[in-house]
């Protein structure tokens, strides 16, 4: 009996499918190579695909902050450096803070063509006193051009601590190309002209490149290429660094430690930075409900965290000491007051203090081990945002060991819009996030966000980034104070500071858990000149603007 | 004919529901999405532009006092313009543009996966069928083993084993992103060779049921006396397998497609996520991170149209192959 | 199917509950151990193993050192928390499965008993809901819900409201076919109520099938909810294998190579939908038994007796001699028992017995159409053809017999209504066999081969485009007839040609039968119960019962001097149209 041999048609098939797959294979091309000089390539964890948009003032904006538009100096939050020149060469103060003056840098050219001046200068600054909607560090001075490379801002209040956002974090744009934009807080910018030294090669939804300014005014730099992706998350950002195709990304990545063992030729470098906290909202008076209002309730669980346990799991020991002052214990250390309770947060739990503060405040433990009051269990939430994979593991082993005290922790996972959403409304009890720096490494700026009256407001209204609902009027007194003081008067600063931080500590609306290490990876095989340990030229995470750009000044391809 | 137009009119009260069944769902939910949806574009710098807002109500439903007939209608008429707003998770693009750039990767990957499992699956199990009481019975549990294997697990598994470990595949995206979306072959072949991965996992997770489906039919045609009077006509045994056996047994498998399609785009919507795949089911679970309700319902409906049409398709074409619809009606 | 009658099979099963228990094979055994085996881990090992939330500073481990499957980047011991994921994931499994399976039930079962207008809506709607998109349905609906309020139970309630349509349109045709069966109608007509008729007639006939869509049921659920939870959109304060499988991702558990983390949860559920998917391979056997696993048996069958020489004299075409057939099995059933008959050149054969004789048993031995478990056991077949002389026909090759057949032998079966392809056309099937034996011939003189014996028929030869469920009976049958003549075969077997067909066909058919038997002069081996009927057409007649030749004679002498009892029976058990009215009860009443 002659019969077709079993399999031998899903074989043929087989067979053919293979051959497309090699066909297909050899189709496809190198990621970074080209032909002269390797290509940058830089995750920011996007995770959904890019919309083109490089308006440096848009929400939307998907980049070129630093690279293709330039601030006019360079502040460097890691480290006490004086700010570097950029658009800007010099600045000064009038002695009471109501006057800035600056020279700006003479024979810049836009990537147009046109010449740069300070025209420019006072066209942006004036965008953000004509459009409310963009001014969110309310600026409130009037810029005008002295000559082609002078500028003067004068303000009505002292304003010494608005020129770090003015100087450092304003991006200047071209005056003859954005008169024209009617909304200029939301416009989309597809064709970007800048002074930087990138200008938009290609967009893409998955990517868009860079290259090269040839005309840049520093000199065209060593780095002709960068190209941005998108991907689908943290989980993608790691399998592609694995696989070598990616050479800068910030976050949590897999066997940090030994990073330059798991993968060949990168190297790690960990910030600390922003201060992780658990938000509480906090004031009864303000509208917050629940027992974290209870400053008992926030000192007890600062006291019945385990910080070294919780550094090493959840965030494989990148994170360390964090101050109840919130000041950096590096950066800012001979600012912390020596009044404070504890300079830094215990990195043990100290569980006997804790219930001895639940106990105090009138708290009992039940019969099944979880403190209560007034008949109601000591039981909180604890949001925090699903894809957030670092503090995912942080809140359920927080969980875990306030458990250990006799609190219930309950975690929930929110979708990023309905985190900011609980944030804004105030409809949270607690929430694990970070605080973050200023445009300057001033310590006023962290304060004056999370912990002025004037950036929060009650339940249900939207406040600025002090959500906590915290509002304490000798902090607000000094931070008033502060606001007149010269920063460079570190004397006359220091009694306000230290007012501050002591409040701070015996309220605690943000209860302070560590202070993480942003973790920088970079593939320094193929590219040398990285922000290290040693030389912290700039703050080294993918999405900081504009130090990205200070990085990529500075970058060599390797062996060249 | 008669089958034709019953086929059709089937599909268009399927598709009706289906589009009422849209409109009624975030009405019935707790919470408010249109205000969420507002918040969400006012913090895109969209603002607070009426007519915005209105196409959202209408979309999603409002606290008004309006008739929902009158709702109904509107939306109606929104969905026949191609009109579901601007996308929240992709602002400022439209839905509709976020849906066609994505649409077209989503059905080249299910299409191809499927008709590859079909064919794969369903050839396997007419030898299968056919040659009863050898080493191809052990094939059925097999592949039933793997069709009970979350898809997500075994994409993920393949992506370790062969994407990482032996480094045959790319791990990732649809196409290499230094090309230029085209038709030109370099494009081609890396889209292509970018697929592999993920149509793999389609494959090998919904190869079993096909299997298993054309192996029972075959047991059950060969028992039927055209197929004994077919060997009583000395006819030769690869002829009797594929024209008297298969070609009846494959007959209510192309009928039991439909169960078969709805398997394979709920498991494309992991696979996109697993392997970064820049399809339809990517975006809809973007849509939901980000409470993109408008994005979230668009899809919903295009995945629903575009399940219903393939069945229509199947059904047509079981019309042709079946000759007894034709005349029965 | 017609060729085994179900006397000569195993003996009749007792009862209806017994023929639902699961047949006991490998299969089943490994699924019900698989099954088993994780409920009870499931179950039991939840008050067995650790505190699976407790952590420890030890973080991601291998396996070993006090933990069996190592633990998870919190230090949280990777099996416990495998047992309480695996409850978890049952407990949803199961309440989907009930509840999907209820509702598939009502829409499929009630709506199809009850028919009419109920039958058609319930239809539509399960359709409907079958067509739409299961899992982008469940995405949405889960998406609206906010993450409060999503625990189990939401979860469960949204799957099951999205997977019943599968299974309602599978039992719905199924309690269709068993609403027409007579017991049913039986019991309507004896006027009870509807609620007794569907749960004592009709949910003990689909129980298996019940059974069968409860366990998809159960699968579909359990990988559903781990792809939801995966996906983040799952049970948020429950421990399920999809929750645990999510964290292992967040972990990076594969980037980090901590495959203990990560593959045992999805092992379990592929384990345990594969034990399910066994155990649904018996129940499957259970509504069809032709699945049943067939045991090829190892080693030659017993090679036949070589066929005598012929006696002298004798002009036969076709010689039996002491034929055997057997249907293996646990009782081994001897359907035929020592046959042996002679079939001379040109004449009409009748064999006559009463059903389940083993007539037609005989008639596939012949041309050796038996498939397991029958065969034939002892004795031999003899071809003797015109040209190349003695073929034992049961030592043919395999090659060897698919030529003979047809061409030197030929058969039409019992009820032509399914022996006809119904996909391909009448002309098609007509014309396969020219092209596979007759491969020389051109397309044109196959065409008017076909024609000149479909006119020979009775045929209208422009029907031959036509598809078998376009002709009627009569016509489907001397379509057979003009097939099995094709070739000129010497020999033709018709078994119960006529026995569905009203009088007047029948003897319309039978007289051209006997037109191309005379033109073309081939033998005929006509099997029929009907003895009258041989009387008058056939040259010899022999009479079979229970597996044997009983006698064998001219039909003359049958008719006159019959010599076997039961001979003699038959031939009284035919009513006469001549005889006093009621003799034939009244005889066949007499002790």
């Amino acid at each position: 009996m002659v019969s077709k041999k079993p399999g031998a048609g899903p074989r043929a098939a087989a067979a053919l499918m293979a051959a497309l797959v090699v066909a297909a294979g050899c189709g496809s091309s190198d990621t970074s190579a080209g032909p002269e000089t390797p290509t940058l390539v830089a995750y920011t964890g996007q995770s959904t695909d890019y919309q083109i948009n490089f308006n440096p003032f848009a929400p939307t904006t998907i980049g070129g902050t630093g690279t293709i538009f330039q601030t006019l100096f360079f502040y460097n939050i890691v480290r006490d450096d004086e700010p570097t020149p950029r658009l800007g060469t010099q600045f000064a103060w009038n002695a009471d803070g109501t006057q800035l003056s600056i020279t700006l840098r003479d024979g810049v050219r836009w990537s147009d063509g046109q010449k740069f001046t300070a025209d420019d200068v006072v066209f942006t600054l004036d965008m953000f006193s004509k459009h409310k909607g963009m001014n969110s560090t309310g600026y409130a001075g009037r810029a005008t051009a002295v000559d082609d490379t002078h500028v003067s801002i004068a303000f009505d209040q002292p304003s010494f601590v608005d020129g770090p956002s003015v100087l450092g974090k304003t991006y200047i744009v071209p005056a003859h190309r954005w008169k024209d934009i009617a909304d200029p807080a939301v416009a989309v910018v597809a064709d970007p002209v800048g002074t930087g030294p990138y200008l938009l090669e290609e967009f893409k939804p998955q990517a868009y490149t860079l290259k090269a300014n040839p005309t840049y005014f520093g000199g065209e730099p060593a780095v002709k290429k960068i190209r941005y992706l998108a991907l689908s998350g943290n989980q993608s950002g790691a399998t592609a660094l694995k696989a070598g195709q990616i050479d800068w990304q910030t976050g949590p990545v897999p066997d940090v430690k030994d990073v330059e063992k798991n993968y060949p030729g990168y190297k790690s470098v960990i910030t600390p930075v922003n201060q992780i906290a658990l938000y509480t909202c906090s004031s009864a008076a303000l509208g917050c409900q629940g027992p974290q209002t209870d400053p008992a309730v926030r000192q007890a669980i600062y006291h019945a965290i385990d910080r070294t346990q919780l550094n090493a799991l959840a965030f494989e020991g990148t994170g360390s000491e964090v101050s109840p002052s919130f000041l950096l214990p590096d950066r800012d250390g001979d600012l912390i007051s020596g009044k404070l309770r504890q300079r830094t947060a215990p990195m043990q739990p100290d569980p006997t203090r804790a219930q001895q503060i639940l106990e105090g405040a009138g708290y009992a433990k039940g019969s099944d081990g979880v403190y209560a009051k007034d008949g109601k269990p000591l039981s909180l939430t604890l949001k925090t945002v699903s894809g957030w994979t670092d503090y995912i593991t942080a809140v359920n082993t927080i969980g875990q060991q306030l458990k250990q005290v006799g609190i219930k922790l309950t975690a929930q996972q929110l979708s990023w819009n309905e985190f900011v959403d609980a944030k804004d409304r105030g409809q949270y009890q607690l929430i694990i996030d970070s605080l973050y720096q200023g445009p300057a490494p001033d310590p006023y700026y962290l304060y004056s966000y999370f912990f002025s009256t004037a950036q929060t407001a009650k339940v249900g209204a939207k406040p600025g980034p002090n959500v906590s609902r915290f509002s304490d009027p000798q902090v607000d007194q000094a931070l008033d104070a502060l606001k007149r003081i010269n920063p460079a008067d570190t004397a006359a600063r220091q009694p306000h500071l230290e007012a501050i931080q002591t409040r701070v500590e015996q309220a605690m609306p943000y209860i302070p858990v560590l202070t993480q290490g942003t973790i920088n990876v970079y593939h320094d095989a193929k590219f040398t000149g990285w922000p290290s340990g040693g030389d912290l030229y700039a703050f080294p995470a993918v999405w900081a603007h504009p130090d990205n750009a200070e990085v990529f000044l500075r970058l060599k391809p390797a062996g060249k | 004919m008669r089958y034709y137009l019953r086929k059709f009119a089937f599909y268009l009260v399927a598709l009706w529901a289906a589009v009422t069944l849209n409109f009624f769902i975030p009405r019935m939910m707790p919470g408010d999405p249109v205000d969420i949806l507002m918040a969400k574009l006012q913090q895109r710098g969209s603002g607070v532009d009426p007519s915005a807002r209105r196409a959202y109500e209408v979309l999603l439903g409002t606290d008004s006092d309006e008739p929902l007939i009158r709702q109904y209608i509107s939306y109606l008429g929104n969905l026949v313009r191609g009109d579901f707003g601007i996308s929240v998770s992709d602002f400022p693009t439209p839905v509709s543009t976020v849906i066609a750039t994505s649409l077209p990767w989503t059905v080249a990957l299910v299409g191809i996966a499927t008709v590859l499992a079909v064919l794969v699956g369903t050839v396997l199990g007419v030898f299968v069928g056919w040659r009863r009481g050898t080493w191809l019975d052990s094939l059925v549990p097999a592949t039933t083993v793997l069709a009970a294997v979350p898809y997500f697990w075994l994409a993920l598994i393949l992506v370790a084993v062969l994407g990482s470990a032996l480094g045959w595949f790319p791990l990732l995206g649809g196409y290499d992103v230094v090309l230029t979306p085209g038709w030109n072959t370099e494009f081609l072949g890396s889209a292509l060779y970018h697929g592999v991965l993920p149509a793999l996992t389609i494959v090998i997770s919904s190869v079993g049921g096909w299997l298993l489906g054309t192996r029972n039919m075959m047991v059950s045609t060969m028992a039927e006396d055209y197929v004994l009077t077919a060997r009583a006509k000395g006819l030769r045994e690869r002829r009797i397998m594929i024209w008297y056996a298969a070609r009846n047994a494959v007959l209510p498998s192309v009928a039991g497609f439909a169960i078969s399609l709805g398997f394979v785009v709920a498991g494309s919507i992991v696979t996109e996520q697993v392997f970064a795949y820049p399809g339809i089911g990517s975006k809809l679970l973007q849509a939901v991170q980000n409470n993109d309700y408008a994005l979230m319902q668009a899809i919903f409906l295009v995945i629903t149209v575009a399940v219903l049409a393939a069945n229509l398709a199947v059904d047509l074409l079981y019309g042709v192959i079946d000759p007894r619809t034709r005349t029965g009606g | 199917m017609t060729n085994l009658s179900p006397d000569l099979l195993e003996p009749r099963p007792s009862a209806g509950w017994r023929n639902l228990v699961p047949r006991w094979s490998p299969k089943l055994a490994v699924g019900s151990a698989l099954i088993l085996t994780i409920t009870v881990f499931g179950l039991v090992g939840p008050l067995l193993v650790g505190d699976p939330d407790r952590i420890d500073n030890i973080g991601l481990t291998p396996p070993g050192g006090g933990h069996l499957l190592g633990t998870t980047q919190t230090g949280q011991d990777v099996l416990a928390q495998i047992a309480y994921a695996t409850r978890g994931s049952l407990y949803i499994g199961l309440l989907v499965g009930v509840m999907a399976t209820f509702l598939s039930a009502l829409f499929g079962i009630v709506g199809a008993y009850v028919g009419g207008v109920v039958d058609e809506a319930f239809s539509l709607f399960s359709n409907v809901m079958l067509v739409i998109p299961g899992l982008p349905l469940v995405i949405v609906i889960s998406a609206f819900v906010p993450p409060e309020q999503r625990g189990a139970w939401t979860i469960a309630l949204v799957l099951a409201i999205t997977g019943w349509a599968g299974s309602a349109r599978v039992l719905r045709a199924q309690t269709l076919s068993v609403r027409g069966r007579d017991y049913v109608l039986a019991a309507r007509v004896a006027g009870e109520k509807p609620w007794r008729v569907i749960g004592v007639e009709i949910l003990p006939n689909l129980l298996p099938l019940l059974a069968s869509q409860f366990v998809f049921a159960v699968i579909a659920a359990i990988l559903s909810e781990a792809g939801l939870s995966f996906l983040g959109l799952g049970a948020s304060s429950s421990s399920t294998l999809g929750t645990m499988l999510y964290y292992a991702q967040n972990g990076f558990a594969l980037q980090r190579g901590a495959w203990w983390w990560f593959v045992p949860p999805g092992l379990v559920i592929a384990l345990f939908g594969c034990g399910l998917a066994l155990v649904n391979f018996s129940i499957d056997e259970i509504i069809n038994p032709k699945l049943r696993d067939l045991r090829r048996r190892v080693g030659a069958v017993a090679r036949p007796a070589t066929a005598p020489a012929l006696s002298p004299g004798h002009d036969a075409v076709l010689t039996l001699r002491d034929v055997c057939v057997t249907y293996q099995g646990e009782r081994p059933v001897r359907a035929v028992r020592e046959v042996s008959l002679t079939l001379r050149r040109g004449e009409i054969l009748g064999l006559a017995g009463e059903s389940g004789c083993g007539k037609t048993t005989l008639a596939y031995a012949v041309n050796r159409l038996h498939r397991p478990p029958a065969e034939v056991t002892a004795g031999s077949v003899t071809f003797h053809d015109r040209v190349d002389g003695d073929l034992d026909v049961l030592a043919l090759t395999p090659e060897q017999l698919r030529a003979f057949r047809w061409s030197k032998l030929s058969m039409v079966f019992q009820g032509a209504m399914n022996a006809l392809n119904p996909v391909l056309t009448i002309r098609a099937q007509l014309q396969d066999v020219l092209t596979t034996h007759r491969p020389e011939m051109s397309r044109a003189a196959r065409r008017a081969r076909c024609v000149e014996l479909l006119t020979l028929v009775g045929v209208d030869s422009r029907r031959s485009r036509s598809y078998p469920h376009e002709l009627s009976g009569g016509m489907r049958q001397r379509v057979m007839i003009a097939m099995a003549l094709l070739l000129e075969p010497q020999v033709v077997i018709l078994d119960e040609p006529t026995t569905a067909l009203d009088v007047v066909v029948q003897r319309g058919i039978l007289q051209q039968i006997l037109r191309l038997r005379g033109e073309l002069g081939f033998a005929v081996l006509l099997i029929t119960h009907d003895l009258p009927l041989l009387l008058e057409v056939a040259d010899r007649i022999a009479i079979m019962l229970d597996g044997q030749i009983v006698e064998h004679a001219s039909a003359e002498q049958i008719r006159d001097r019959p010599r076997h009892p039961y001979t003699r029976r038959l031939l009284d058990s035919f009513p006469s149209l001549t005889g006093e009215s009621g003799a034939f009860v009244r005889s066949a009443a007499a002790p």
